[in-house]
Order: structure tokens, then sequence, then C-alpha cells
């Protein structure tokens, strides 16, 4: 397990940058799950608040909340989990947030029915010249049902910023799974850049399903029976960029905590990620080993983007309260891709 | 990018305490008390420091309580933080403040007074953690204890740190709101009664028979000393206010036989005035007067005895300043209030500003209690006694309590000694 890719990124000539936009806005409260995109000369990210603050005691778990080694931390009149996007701009030479807008979404909202509200851990495409923010919502059912939900955001620059009061939702829909209607939650399905509308539903084995905004279904494009055993389940994480002749993604897999805390009811987790190259064929051929990118147990990757014939930009969150970008060399993921499947 | 570099120095080793504290502070100077928190509990696991863990903790503490409305894991951070230097009082007084903000009044008190008796007070105060000293716990305490049918206890608290204790500025106005809604408002102002003659630095002709003064701070005090109880003197008064509380030319004007012109905008204390004074007052913005016009109309000559100048904010005190025609009008003694606990921007330019017109400042900084220096005073070389004016001359950098100008001896207030 490599617990710091930072440092290497950075050994091999990449960077690490946060992701910051002006607090005075936010309450101080998290900001995470970056998603980025890459449209033309601009580089755009979808930044997600929330209004908890995730409290993990981590190394040693010396100073536990009352409630647990992890704990989201709400206001205590209100627990329901709000989610907030802002869309920003990045330079592309600093990669530091020149200009942002909190994306307005009261034209289509609803009161919510269940108590995750917003659009949660949105990745960030390009398609058919639309700006959509693509994640799951969870608020249109009583029982918290969990879909797909595209938001498609219109914005505009003035003088190369983004306009802060022109970040408005458009549209929304809500796409339903391709086989199973009873599925609970559908989430983390990975959007590939050059395929509009095709998502890897599921990574191992891969599932490659096509949605189709005129009805809001989506159907199954690819399936294989191939599984490699690496002994956890591979999740979503990042978007699916091309690779060579195949695809490349940055997953995510949930590792049981020490100390048997589940067993006695104790909520904990650990994340760590992994690259995975499919071939042409759909099927993983290469993965990573798992990593961290700045040893928090909970980082998660949601977006992945093509730079240049040098670097990818992954953007990801940090234990739930933190954003950065991380500009990565594309030898360095080459030499990752060690283990063949 | 501060920031950015400080993630690179956590990057190089994200087990290195120090490297998580630092980017820790940095994000919680810019306002992300989350991403702070999370980097700070981060640092408290690693270290062995256990300073630094007590720190961390307790910014932890202040990260969840800035966001509002998350007692609970506030509550627990400071209690963990209490748990590793028992003997510190930061956290004590974190956890008295977060009791009172909750409500929990009985909790708040007792801890407070049990954090007097147990915590070591010797050592440095950790003051970026929102602690403002020992004081922090008294205030409390005058809080809590108002709650909790201690009211004389609650009285005699606030009394004790308006009068005696230094404290900084939000919880001077903090004890002042508090004591205005106690009824304590006898005490915020210091006055002088007949009792404390003897105590008077300068004793001048009449001072004898003065029952009791009227202004917040001496001024009245301080123009009879310089002009050596001149009676029938004459004033303009900018920014009256009340006609006799806090005023400063009610004594001159009842005991001593002056006249004059007060200025206030505000039309109920007009009002009052009106009705309780003899002298005239004008119902006017003093910013858009013109004073040579307004002093011409009176006819009384081009030397007067007294200008006090108060309006709010500071910039206008200043802008009605530089509108007085001091080429041909000049006045014995001055004072000027130029709040500069609240702004610093205009105290040193009213002073340029007076010194260019030739008048001689003898006592500045002048404040009620031993902070917020609000006022300073100023008398003519040509219209005051020289010899007075050495004697009264005696101006410094630092705060200056008109009691201890104006008297030989404080007012005492110490029961509740720190």
């Amino acid at each position: 397990m490599i617990d710091n890719l930072a440092k290497q990124i950075i050994a091999e000539g990449g960077d690490i940058v946060p992701i910051l936009i002006s607090s005075a806005g936010t309450n101080g409260m998290g900001l995470m799950n970056p998603s980025i995109v890459i449209d033309g000369d601009d580089i755009l990210v979808n930044l997600r608040w929330v209004d908890y603050s995730f409290f993990h005691s981590e190394k040693g778990q010396k100073y536990w909340s009352r409630w647990g080694p992890l704990t989201y931390i709400h206001p205590e009149n209100d627990l329901t989990l709000k989610t907030i996007n802002y869309l920003c701009k990045l330079d592309p030479n600093t990669l530091e947030v020149i200009n942002y807008a909190k994306i307005d979404t009261s034209k289509l909202d609803i009161p919510p029915v269940w108590e995750f509200h917003g659009l949660e851990d949105a990745r960030l495409v390009k398609w058919d010249n639309k700006l959509y923010g693509i994640g799951v919502r969870r608020d249109v059912k009583p029982n918290g049902e969990g879909r797909m939900q595209y938001q498609e955001t219109e914005y505009k620059f003035v003088d190369g910023c983004i306009d802060c009061s022109k970040a408005t939702e458009v549209s929304r829909n809500r796409i339903q799974p391709p086989l199973d209607p009873n599925s609970y939650c559908e989430k983390n399905w990975m959007p590939i850049i050059d395929m509009p509308h095709h998502f890897v539903k599921w990574t191992n084995p891969t599932e490659v399903v096509k949605a189709n905004l005129a009805d809001n279904t989506s159907v199954q494009v690819y399936t294989t029976n191939k599984f490699i055993d690496i002994g956890r389940d591979l999740r979503g994480g990042s978007h699916v960029i091309k690779w060579g002749d195949g695809w490349l993604a940055i997953t995510h897999e949930l590792i049981p905590a020490e100390n048997n805390h589940e067993v006695k009811g104790i909520k904990d987790a650990h994340y760590l990620s992994r690259f995975v190259y499919w071939n042409s064929n759909w099927e993983i051929e290469k993965t990573s080993e798992d990593f961290r990118f700045m040893d928090a147990r909970i980082e998660f990757t949601t977006g992945l983007a093509d730079l240049n014939d040098e670097f990818v930009l992954a953007t990801f969150g940090w234990a739930d309260c933190s954003a950065y970008t991380a500009k990565i060399p594309k030898t360095l993921i080459n030499k990752l891709l060690t283990l063949t499947w | 990018m501060v920031m950015k570099e400080l993630i690179h120095k956590y990057i190089q080793n994200p087990l290195d305490d120090k490297a998580c504290y630092d980017v820790a502070i940095e994000y919680y100077r810019q306002g992300h008390t989350a991403s702070a928190m999370g980097y700070f509990l981060r640092c408290a696991e690693l270290t062995e420091d256990k300073l630094l863990a007590y720190k961390s903790l307790l910014y932890s503490s202040l990260a969840l309580f800035h966001q509002g409305n998350r007692m609970y894991a506030t509550t627990g951070c400071i209690l963990h933080a209490i748990a590793i230097l028992p003997e510190r009082p930061e956290g004590w007084y974190l956890y008295s403040r977060t009791l009172e903000v909750e409500g929990k009044w009985q909790e708040s008190y007792t801890t407070a007074c049990s954090a007097m008796q147990l915590c070591n007070f010797n050592l440095e105060p950790l003051t970026e953690l929102e602690y403002p000293g020992k004081y922090g716990f008294l205030f409390e305490k005058a809080v809590t204890s108002w709650r909790i049918g201690r009211s004389e206890e609650s009285r005699e608290i606030f009394s004790h740190l308006h009068f005696n204790v230094d404290m900084d500025f939000g919880y001077s106005q903090l004890v002042t709101n508090n004591m205005e809604f106690l009824n304590l408002k006898k005490y915020l102002h210091t006055y002088y009664t007949k009792d404390r003659h003897d105590t008077l630095r300068w004793p001048f002709p009449g001072s004898e028979t003065i029952e009791k003064n009227y202004s917040q701070s001496y001024q009245d005090m301080f123009v009879l000393t310089a002009l050596n109880g001149k009676r029938n003197g004459k004033y303009l008064e900018i920014g009256a206010s009340d006609p006799f509380y806090g005023n400063n030319t009610a004594l001159l004007e009842n005991q001593f036989g002056w006249t004059g012109i007060s200025l206030e905008i505000l039309e109920d204390l007009v009002k009052d005035f009106e009705s309780s004074r003899r002298n005239k007052i004008l119902h006017v913005d003093a910013t858009k007067i013109d004073y040579t016009e307004l002093l011409d109309s009176v006819n009384e000559g081009t030397d007067w005895d007294y200008l006090q100048i108060d309006c709010d904010p500071p910039a206008a005190t200043y802008e009605v300043l530089t509108k007085i025609p001091f080429d041909k009008y000049r006045f014995a003694t001055i004072t000027y209030e130029h709040d500069y606990y609240a702004d610093p921007n205009y105290r040193d330019l009213s002073r340029q500003f007076l010194e260019s017109k030739g008048y001689v400042m003898v006592a500045g900084n002048i404040a009620p209690c031993r902070k917020s220096p609000y006022e300073d005073w100023w008398v003519h070389p040509d219209l005051v006694d020289s010899e007075t004016i050495e004697k009264m001359k005696l101006v410094g950098k630092d705060v200056l309590k008109a009691e201890i100008y104006m008297t030989l001896k404080e007012t005492p207030y110490s029961k509740h000694v720190l």
C-alpha cells in the first residue's frame, strides 16, 4: 500500500494544489470531493459543500467524539445532510481557483423528503456542449432511494472568470438503473469522458451502461465475466479517461476498521484508492497497488482529466473536509500500474 | 500561496505533528474551520507534545463552536484537552463559556469557580485560544451568577471588572452592556462627589461647593481646574447628548454661571435638554454647520472658554474639528473625543491638527477605566495660565484613567481581587 502518493507525485515533477474558495459564504464547513473537467482552455471544478464537520480520530484513535472515532458533526438541531455545489474555474498554470459561483438549483428544487439533501459527489462532464454534474440524489423518495442525476448547469464567463451570479441549474434528469428498478441506491457511476452518456456502473466485473436523457433510462452496453480477485470491491471514483488503447480511472475500496468497531456497532471506516486500467475490450488488464494520496483514512477521488501529453489532473477530497488537485505525471501512473490481471 | 507551501511540507511527512498543526492553523486563519479541525485532530493524535495536543484539541473545539450549534462535540474536544493539561486555564475557560452559551448556568458557574481555585495562573496564557486571561472566569461568573439567583454577586463582579480590571475592548463592551442591563448604569461613569474633595489633585476656587459632577470622565472638573474655577465662562458643546447624565456643561451652567451653545443631532435629547437646561441647544447635524456663521451670530467675542467635540463615529468628530474656524476663534480648553479604542485612524490626525493651531495637549488618551482611550484634553497657551499648564501637563502614550489624573486616590472597588 502506498500511503503517500502525493510525495511521489511532487518528486516526479507533479503538483498538489489546494482547492479553496472564500469561507465567507460557507460557514467554514467542509469543501470536498471535487470533480474536474477540461473544456478547451478552461479547467472547471465542481466543489461539494456539506454542512457537517467530519470528525475522524484516525491515528492512535485517542480522541473520539462521544459517538465514536468517526462522526459527522451536524448542527444539533438539524441532522440532515445538506450538499451545495460550487462551480470553480482554475488557473491553467497554477491550478488555483480563479473564481467560482454557487450553483443555483432553486428553479428545480422541490421540498426534500429524505434526510440527504442535494446532489452528492457530482462528477463534472461536458457532453453535447452542455455542462453536467452527475451524482446521486436521494431526497426525492421518502425511503431515500438514490438515483444518478444529471444536473445541467448554465454558466458564463466575464473577463475570463465565472460570473458569480450566473451558474444555474436549468434541467435535471433522474436516471433509472438498467436492470433492477428496485435497486435502493445507485451512486458513483463513473462517466467515460470520450463516450458521452456512458458510465462504468460497476468496475469488477466491469459493467458499462448508457443513459438516455430522453426517457431517463439506462441500458447495459457491456458486461464481462472477467473478475479480478483483488480481495475487495472496487467502487466508483473518478471519471474514466482514454489511456492508450484503453481507459483509466481511480476507484476506491472500503476496508474494515481495526478493533472490531463494526461488531461493536461503532462507526469507522478506511478508504483506499487504486488506478484501474481497462483494455480496449473493457477488461481490467492492470491496476496499481492501493494507495492514499495524503495519508488520510477517508480520501475520495471524484475527478480525473487528461491535461496534456505529460500530465493528468485528479481531484480528491481529504477527510471529507478539504479538496485538492493532483497534477500527476503520466509516466508515474504507468509505473504504478504494476499489477497485471 | 501559503496554504500550498504548508500542504507540501505536510506531504513530505504526513506524520509530522507540527506540519499538521501548521496546515490546521492556516485553514483556521482563513475561516475553513472544518478543514482546520481535520488537521488539528490529526496533530493531536500524532503528537507526543502535551501542549501541542492540548492546543490542537482546543482549536478543534473552537472550530466547532464557531460553526454553531455543535455543543456536544465542542465540549467533547474541550474535555479531552483538559484531561491532558488540567492545570491550564484555557480549557476550563472555554468549557465555562460554552456551558454559559448553552444556557447551562449552574454548570458554567461551578466550572468557573472551580477553575479559579484549581488552575495555575502563573503559566503564560494562550490568548490565541480566545482565552482573555483570568478575568474571563470572573466574567463567566458574573453572567451566570445572575442567572442562578446570585444577583448581588453578579453586580459586584461586573462593577469590579469595570473599575479594576484591564480588559480588552470586546469584554469592556460586554461588561458595559451587562451593567446597563443590570441597572448599574451609575457605575459606568466615574463621578466626582463632594466627599472626595480632599482627594482632588488640583482644587480650585469653588470646588469645595460642588456636590457632584456630571461628566463621564471628569471633563467638567478639568475645564474648571484649567481655568481656576472660572465663573460666567462660555462654551461651545458639539454633541451634547443627555442634558445631565455624562454631560460636560451641566455643572458649568448650573453652578458656575456659564452660558453657551450646545449642538445635538438626536431630537429626543434636544427636547430633554430644552426642558431641563437654561442654555441654548440647537437640533442640528454638527457636520453640516457653518461654525464661523454660528459663532459670529453669537457675537460674544473671539475667545471662548471651552470647546467640546464628541460626535459619532470618530470620522465625524474629526470632520467637525476641521470645520471649526480656529484662525478666528480661540478656545481656552478643548476636550476632543477621538475614540481611539474603537477607530485608531483619527487620534493622530486630530493631534496634528490641533498642534498646528497652537494648542497644547495636557492630557492624552483619557479613559473612564484602564483601557479604551477615547479623549484628549487641550488648552490654549495664551488663554490658560502657564503655571497651570505645566502642572497639568501629563501626556503619555499609555491610557490615562481620568480619575487617576484628576484625583490622588482611586475609588476603591476591589472586593473581587484577581
